[in-house]
């Protein structure tokens, strides 16, 4: 078992190539905790613990697999119109391989959330451009975290991982001969070299077992950015009404998507009961140092005209881009979850029953000016149950668990009023709700 | 044990692979725009079913200017246009009437014309002609309004000033029987900016049942409000200051060795002109003017701009750079030569129609607001 595990341990954490927090961040890890509101940082040993907090896999008492489906529903309008934003759907899997290292518990986990429509969305938006920041392009991502967790003392756990991710160069070479008046007599050549690049950020937990009954959690996220990088080269002969010209121009783009923020979250889990458990949660957001998404383009342009060419067909130079700061703020999202366990017989099986909430004072500040990142209040309020039978089969020596959840969130309409009369999107108001379901089925060995 | 790990890593596997290749993905449907530019032009395939054309097209063949004529719609200029489709289902039924004359003259006739599509004009018909003693020879930049169940048509005149003839036949609007005289511009005149008659109206009615109207003299345009529609007062846009301003003016000159590359000379540097005006209420419940009008630059070009304002009185705001024209409308020297706006709003887009006339011809051309929505021919 303990091999099995290492080996697990180094080629998961070997192959780890994109992660992000994104549909995580929103609508939970695994149905036990998104039932709970997500405030499990110290109520968490299972696989959600991957993104919890790391520190509770050391808790895990045997190899753990688990295996769900999430689906969150968008119905998000602005001035009373469905903006449709696409919905995040994926399957959710992930390991916990416990061992023993020099007497010391110690355990490896790995956790993915794989989006079945699209790994990745990167979308470069006019600055202008209303968008829902905060659930349109970032949710759409994978994620993935490995992590390893220790428990030097009874009552400490420590754990800890790395999260890759890639950052992307790429250039465009365009060359050739270009009919302006006939594009499609144009022969071109184009030359697409792109670059992955891989960035790291930690996340880290501890957990403290203050008393049989009470546990107490802090948890660190670093911040994490995708910075996209291309460049465009055009060297090509413009030919228009007879007159050949050459022309140059290159041009280059950097732009910063799927900025995750810094997150701290300090949490208790209380059992006041034997089959009751209360968690509660607060999370601190960095959103203060969120990067403006918006592309940054500078280009440079090469272009005599000749006399007789038509002013009308000169290119113009694209003004450079004057990105606008976002200015989003800090936040603090408390989080509670109950959960009570109702035994079935003697041989350890049990039902679950779960009820969490969290409020998400919108980051965004008041959009009077020349950017529309849009976003509200968010309310959510989650349910779920779970059932685990012990021995169901010769051939399953453990605990099969199956758990399901649905979350409910609010957007209370938002109105923005602009400061300038002469904008060219006007005021608008901006709210919605949000549905999500998910299950999860798990199996753990003892 | 050993035989279910391999099935489990297997399924994880199969799992794995299942994530497919992307659609666009959406977000961004419905999403709010003021419809008040920037403006495109309609393409070839918005405006022409097979060889009938009906606008203008981008770089046609044959042309090296950007603009057609309309096969379907007249050479006229200066438009003013009435809404009365819904916009649902292609109903994009406009009214619109233009000004006619000899090419290179000042009109002497206000045609009304109709298009189902808004782009399709049929039905062509002069319905008022220059001929009344306080004209001049000549009538011009007409401005239609529906006030109760007639249709107001408020004109410039050859000989300085503005007028107004109202339908006998209501809503229709094919016969007009014109005032006994120009409307009256009264109140305290700045003669350092309004140093002409005034021309190029544009009236917008409010809820009380007054008018407000905006008008062009010199480089500036300026405001009057009136109870009946016949008799204005000048109204001082900015009160903090002892002579009576317009609304907006010309944009300051600025040298052209001191703008950043890529940054473009005011469009408005030498005048502003023909302003179209509609009021309206924003999604906060502000009232909100919103006025298109034709900049004049200092090379012989002009292009559509556009201001803002919240309230009923006071100057208003300018947005950075115009929301139609540019070189697709240019003469061959790439100047631009849209102008004379007027704007049909249908629920979530708007149509511009601006006069695109180089030396005074007589052309028309559309832009659709937002600039990603398209029109199909029917």
């Amino acid at each position: 078992m303990r091999a099995f595990a290492w080996a697990s341990a180094v080629v998961l954490v070997a192959s780890a190539r994109t992660a992000s927090a994104g549909s995580t961040d929103a609508f939970g890890y695994g149905s036990r905790s998104a039932a709970l509101g997500g405030a499990v940082s110290a109520d968490s040993s299972d696989v959600s613990a991957n993104y919890y907090n790391p520190a509770g896999l050391a808790a895990a008492k045997g190899l753990t697999f688990e295996v769900g489906y999430l689906r969150a529903l968008y119905a998000l309008k602005m001035n009373g119109r469905d903006n449709q934003v696409d919905p995040v759907r994926g399957m959710y899997f992930g390991l916990v391989a416990p061992g023993e290292v020099a007497g010391i518990p110690f355990a490896f986990g790995v956790g993915l959330h794989l989006p079945d429509d699209r790994v990745f969305r990167v979308r470069s938006l006019d600055q202008e451009q209303p968008r829902w920041e905060m659930y349109d392009n970032r949710p759409q991502r994978i994620f993935l975290a490995t992590n390893l967790a220790i428990r030097p003392l009874k009552w400490l756990e420590i754990g800890g991982g790395l999260v890759y991710l890639a950052a992307t160069r790429a250039s465009l070479d365009i060359t050739g001969r270009l009919e302006i008046a006939s594009p499609r007599e144009s022969e071109l050549r184009h030359e697409v070299d792109a670059d992955l690049t891989s960035i790291r950020y930690p996340q880290a937990g501890v957990r403290v077992h203050a008393t049989d009954k009470l546990r107490f959690a802090a948890v660190y996220r670093g911040e994490f950015q995708l910075t996209l990088d291309i460049s465009a080269r055009l060297d090509v002969e413009a030919n228009a009404l007879g007159i050949s010209v050459p022309f140059l121009t290159y041009i280059t783009t950097r732009s910063v998507n799927a900025f995750l923020p810094r997150q701290a979250v300090f949490g208790a889990s209380w059992d006041p009961h034997e089959q009751v458990t209360v968690d509660l949660d607060v999370t601190w957001v960095n959103w203060a140092a969120y990067k403006s998404p918006v592309t940054a383009v500078q280009a440079v342009t090469q272009f005599e005209a000749p006399p007789g060419f038509p002013p009308s067909l000169v290119p113009e130079k694209p003004a450079p881009t004057v990105i606008l700061p976002p200015r989003f703020q800090d936040r603090f999202v408390p989080r509670v979850g109950v959960e009570g366990r109702l035994p079935l017989g003697t041989r350890g099986h049990f039902l679950a029953g779960r009820l969490g909430y969290f409020y998400e004072r919108s980051p965004i500040p008041e959009q009077t000016g020349g950017t529309n990142f849009v976003d509200a209040d968010r309310h959510a309020v989650s349910l779920g149950a779970g059932v685990s039978l012990r021995d169901v089969a010769r051939e399953i020596p453990g605990d099969l668990r199956f758990d399901v959840h649905g979350m409910y969130s609010i957007l209370p309409e938002r109105l923005t009023a602009k400061g300038s009369a002469a904008s060219a999107i006007g005021d608008y108001t901006a709210g919605g709700h949000i549905w999500s379901l998910g299950a999860v089925m798990g199996l753990r060995f003892r | 044990m050993t035989n279910l790990r391999l099935p489990l890593l297997g399924l994880c596997v199969v799992a794995s692979a299942c994530a497919t290749l992307a659609g666009e993905g959406k977000g961004d449907v419905d999403l709010p725009n003021a419809l008040t530019g920037p403006f495109r032009a309609l393409k070839h395939g918005e405006i022409c079913d097979g060889d009938v054309c009906t606008g203008v097209d981008e770089l046609p063949p044959g042309t090296s200017n950007g603009t057609i004529s309309y096969p379907g719609a007249p050479p006229s200029r200066s438009p003013s246009v009435l809404v009365r489709g819904t916009g649902r289902d292609g109903d994009l039924r406009v009214v619109l009437y233009a000004e006619r004359g000899p090419d290179g003259r000042p009109s002497e006739r206000i045609v009304r014309m109709e298009a189902p599509d808004a782009r399709t004009f049929e039905d062509v018909q002069d319905v008022l002609s220059a001929g009344a003693p306080f004209e001049g020879g000549a009538i011009g930049d007409p401005c239609a309004l529906e006030v109760g169940g007639a249709i107001w048509l408020y004109y410039a005149t050859g000989a300085g000033g503005i007028a107004r003839a109202r339908s006998t036949d209501g809503l229709q609007g094919r016969a007009f029987e014109k005032d006994a005289g120009p409307i009256v511009l009264g109140g305290e005149r700045n003669d350092l900016w309004e140093t002409e008659p005034p021309r190029a109206p544009a009236v917008v009615r409010l809820d009380d049942g007054s008018f407000h109207l905006f008008y062009a003299s010199g480089a500036s345009i300026g405001e009057a409000t009136s109870p009946d529609g016949v008799a204005f007062t000048r109204l001082d846009a900015d009160p903090s200051t002892p002579v009576m301003d317009p609304v907006i003016g010309p944009s300051e000159p600025v040298d052209p060795a001191t703008l950043p590359p890529g940054v473009r000379l005011p469009f408005d540097d030498r005048a502003v002109d023909d302003p179209w005006v509609d009021r309206g209420l924003s999604a906060a419940g502000r009232v909100q003017y919103r006025l298109h009008f034709t900049g004049r630059d200092r090379r012989g070009g002009s292009s559509i701009g556009f201001a803002g304002r919240f309230g009923d009185s006071g100057r208003f705001e300018k947005r950075d750079g115009f929301v139609f024209g540019g070189k697709l409308f240019g003469d061959p020297d790439g100047n631009s030569h849209a102008n004379a706006p007027t704007v049909a709003r249908f629920g979530d887009f708007a149509l511009m129609f601006a006069s695109i006339d180089y030396e005074r011809s007589q052309k028309l051309g559309i832009g659709i607001a937002p600039q990603r929505r398209t029109l199909s021919i029917r």
